[in-house]
């Protein structure tokens, strides 16, 4: 399911500028995915590849934050029609099913970037504005997550 | 993270991404950590301050009156 964001905030715009975050966040900007520095993601090349178990498996940012505070994770990649989406709690599990997250205890997202459809209005009908998950990532605008 | 989470509880999320026609997977890893201490700044007496100058003033009349009684 795609969340807009928990404010829907009236003024939300499809940037990364404008994605809700946390006070005191921690940002993580992706501009590949095979990235030493910004952290490895795991490829499945054309299949959907299993979420990393984090006993044995590497994960692809580890840190540390205190709580109250949150972190971003920012999606800038342009080339070749990129789209990200955040895995569901439900489907958070290790590689024998069990879930990552103790139960009652997990994060809660509290912003995304996504697609603005804007109302239209012709005579005898009207389509409200509208929001959903954007296409692929542009030169100003591409996926972004908060929690 | 939640208001209160306790200090090394571990939370995971997780993103999905389709790029160029391949699957990507990154995994997050958040370790609670503990909220740095507020230290309070000492504030120095004021009567701390006055003593300190009268002390001063006194020791640099005495050093100019032996000096001046060891030159004459």
């Amino acid at each position: 399911m795609w969340k807009v964001s928990v404010t829907d905030r009236p003024v939300f715009a499809a940037t990364s500028a404008a994605l809700a975050v946390a006070s005191g966040n921690t940002a993580f900007t992706f501009t590949g995915f095979a990235t030493a520095a910004e952290g490895l993601w795991v490829s499945g090349a054309a299949s959907v590849p299993a979420i990393p178990d984090p006993r044995w498996d590497t994960v692809t940012q580890s840190f540390e934050v205190e709580a109250g505070k949150g972190f971003s994770v920012n999606v800038n990649v342009v080339t070749g029609s990129t789209t990200a989406s955040v895995v569901a709690e439900e489907d958070l599990v290790d590689e024998y099913n069990k879930p990552l997250n103790l139960e009652a205890r997990s994060l809660i997202l509290y912003g995304e970037v996504a697609k603005e459809t804007a109302a239209v209005t012709t005579v005898g009908s009207e389509a409200n504005a509208i929001w959903s998950a954007m296409d692929a990532a542009t030169a100003t605008a591409y996926p972004g997550f908060s929690w | 993270m939640p208001a209160g989470a306790e200090v090394g509880e571990v939370h995971y999320a997780a993103v999905r991404a389709v790029s160029a026609s391949q699957n990507y997977v990154a995994l997050f890893e958040c370790t609670v950590k503990a909220a740095p201490e507020v230290v309070e700044e000492v504030v120095e007496e004021e009567s701390g301050v006055m003593g300190a100058v009268i002390t001063t003033a006194l020791v640099t009349a005495a050093i100019a009156a032996a000096l001046f009684f060891f030159v004459l």
